[in-house]
């Protein structure tokens, strides 16, 4: 589906326009600038080499954790979307009312700060924690489960748990628009179950599932909080926290945190088209 | 192009079909045949359960009790993507994300039929509703009647055994209405296809239907021709939504061959036909249409002897409109009544004038119980 702009519209996008530019474009030249510089001992010096670049790129160790981070984005946005999609329809077709409470709940939910809900899975998560004290009471463990916590899965779990809602949110927007008529006309003409999602129902919230996937994946690739707290020094960094490990403390160096930036956004971008490309030749009917 | 219906039966049998929603119920015992190639229409109040029991045949609700068969198929457990009855929705409910001709041919394509074969039929079925080239259009392109027969032309593109229509015109204006009417019920007759068809507008269910089923309080009252139905309601509930109609509460005095004499109020006896037994003594009601009634001036306000099949009385006010004129008329008993005149027939007559009401009576209903006029 293609969103013809009207003409004029541009004009009324300059205000929206200069405030991007202004917060978001000109930090990222002065990024952008900066990842040619080289950085001496504590001094960034002007130059204009592509040394940044080919260290991220010839360095095994950066390149594995690029390749965890997308690993991670893709794998936590795919059950992400998917189950963000289940929720938004049981919300919208099958609770009806009782659904918009349950969007009020959600939405209330994000008000409690990122911090607090990644603290709170940690407490979910924890050796001590409630999943483990749960299953052992249960007698379904006899040792509580270590890998739960500081691990890939940990940060997968939570990231899941944080990104939920947010996926949740434009999917829930999307289907808004579309009228039990819809569906049922669908199931009248001959289609249901998965037919009737993939020729109706998805194509109609196409963007709103586009916008949550480019939300949960993004998010989930680009996030350094999270790793840090439950994915512990066992393989759980993500490009995010070596990104951060440049910008701060002795070892920093600017000018290759601003060269793995870039690389990580090129990737990303370019991960996502694909993968909204693939989507769309699902969503066709 | 005209529908396969080779069978011998009828198109659709409710046996006995009710629905309750919780503890409410809606509709009580339904039984009702519909036979091939029939146009019948679902006429009724708002509230009454049309669109419930078009939805029970079209398998989107599940009946409490009673079956529900379709050409001799007992469809009552089937889901609706199963069943060969399609639905057009009041709204046309297209599909915005594909165009026009994608909406008419999606139902072929989930079939498995190749895309020329498709093609070719899409066309056809576009001629057939008079959206000829407008195949390539978004559906969120077309107005509220062309949305109608989009709608219409993708319900039939699968060959439906029985299309189902929930009031798909109400939301068009009146003249489009009309026009569609029409049109409708020539496609019908053209494709030789079975229609059910719901509606609270008792016009649109005269000028369309084979046979009209009126329902009140999810109980069929009536089910008959239009002709039937009008002339001879079955019940003052069907007489008063099927056309305009005076009804006048009474007493029965006399009883003769179904002929019915009611006494109301002082003076006025009125004389009509009862289809169902009537005891002397009871309460009753008398309908008798605007047009039914003649109309002749007495200028004697002093006459003594009240007009046989009739009564007397003073116009309250005559009005005009175009095609005839209708006058109120205030009887010596206070009963207010409406009849209708040709436009010469009125000539010259005014406010406060005397005159006398008279009609034949068996062109007069009469049923035992007391008059309630249901809202319109
Ligand atoms: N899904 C439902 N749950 C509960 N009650 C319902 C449901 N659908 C319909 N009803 C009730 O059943 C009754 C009949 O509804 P229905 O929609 O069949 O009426 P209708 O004759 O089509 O009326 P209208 O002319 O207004 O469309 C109404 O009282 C309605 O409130
Ligand atoms: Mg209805």
């Amino acid at each position: 589906m293609v969103t013809r702009l009207p003409a004029g519209s541009l004009r009324q996008l300059g205000p929206a326009t200069t405030f991007y530019a202004v917060f978001f474009g000109i930090p990222l030249m002065i990024l952008f600038v900066l990842s040619f510089w080289t950085q001496q001992g504590f001094e960034r010096v002007p130059d204009l080499t592509l040394r940044n670049y080919l260290d991220g790129l010839t360095d095994r160790l950066y390149l594995q954790v690029f390749l965890r981070t997308i690993l991670v984005g893709l794998v936590t946005s795919f059950i992400v979307v998917p189950l963000a999609y289940v929720m938004a329809y049981l919300m919208r077709f099958t609770f009806e009312r009782r659904g918009q409470l349950l969007l009020t709940l959600v939405l209330i939910s994000l008000f409690s700060g990122y911090l607090v809900r990644i603290y709170a899975w940690r407490t979910i998560l924890g050796t001590g924690g409630l999943l483990n004290t749960a299953l052992m009471h249960l007698g379904l463990i006899a040792e509580p489960i270590t890998a739960l916590i500081f691990s890939p899965w940990a940060v997968m779990i939570t990231l899941i748990g944080l990104l939920l809602p947010l996926a949740l949110l434009p999917i829930w927007s999307s289907m808004a628009n579309v009228s039990r008529d819809h569906l049922e006309a669908a199931r009248d003409l001959g289609a249901n179950g998965w037919r009737l999602h993939r020729t109706v129902l998805l194509p109609m919230v196409l963007p709103g599932v586009s916008t949550a996937f480019a939300i949960a994946f993004v998010l989930a690739a680009g996030d350094f909080v999270v790793p840090a707290m439950v994915g512990g020094t066992s393989g759980g960094t993500l490009v995010g926290n070596l990104i951060a490990n440049q910008f701060r403390g002795s070892g920093a160096d600017w000018p290759l945190g601003a060269a793995l930036a870039f690389m990580i956004m090129a990737l990303l971008v370019f991960v996502y088209l694909i993968s909204v490309r693939l989507l769309r030749s699902v969503a066709r009917w | 192009m005209t529908m396969e219906t080779s069978m011998t039966g009828p198109a659709v049998r409710l046996t006995g079909v009710q629905k309750r929603f919780g503890d409410q119920a809606v509709l009580h015992g339904i039984d009702l045949d519909v036979a091939p190639n029939e146009f019948v229409s679902l006429l009724g109040p708002s509230g009454c359960g049309k669109t419930t029991l078009l939805r029970i045949i079209a398998g989107f609700e599940q009946v409490s009790a009673g079956r529900v068969e379709v050409a001799g198929v007992d469809v009552t457990g089937m889901p609706p993507h199963k069943r060969p009855t399609n639905l057009v929705f009041q709204r046309g409910a297209l599909f915005p994300h594909m165009t026009v001709a994608e909406n008419i041919g999606y139902s072929l394509k989930l079939r498995g039929w190749p895309k020329g074969r498709i093609a070719a039929r899409v066309e056809e079925l576009l001629a057939l509703v008079r959206l000829e080239g407008l195949g390539g259009r978004g559906s969120t392109q077309l107005s509220g009647g062309q949305i109608q027969r989009a709608a219409l032309a993708r319900a039939l593109a699968p060959q439906p055994t029985v299309l189902l229509l929930d009031e798909p015109l109400s939301a068009l204006d009146l003249k489009l209405r009309q026009h569609m009417q029409l049109e409708l019920r020539a496609l019908q007759r053209q494709l030789a296809a079975t229609f059910i068809y719901v509606t609270h507008d008792q016009t649109e269910a005269l000028v369309m239907s084979d046979r009209i089923a009126i329902m009140d309080a999810g109980r069929l009252v009536q089910v008959g021709t239009p002709r039937e139905i009008y002339t001879r309601p079955a019940s003052v509930f069907a007489s008063d939504f099927i056309g305009e109609t005076n009804l006048v509460p009474g007493t029965v005095m006399e009883v003769h061959d179904g002929l019915v004499t009611l006494t109301a109020g002082r003076v006025t006896r009125l004389r009509g036909r009862a289809d169902s037994p009537i005891a002397v003594g009871a309460a009753a009601t008398l309908s008798v249409r605007p047009e039914a009634i003649r109309l002749t001036r007495s200028d004697a306000s002093m006459d003594t002897v009240p007009p046989v099949d009739g009564c007397r009385g003073q116009v309250r006010q005559v009005v005009y409109l175009g095609s005839r004129v209708r006058v109120e008329v205030v009887t010596e008993d206070g009963i207010t009544t409406w009849t209708d005149l040709r436009e010469d027939e009125a000539d010259g007559l005014s406010a406060d004038d005397w005159v006398s009401l008279h009609w034949n009576p068996e062109a007069a209903s009469i049923w035992a119980g007391e008059t309630i006029r249901t809202e319109a």
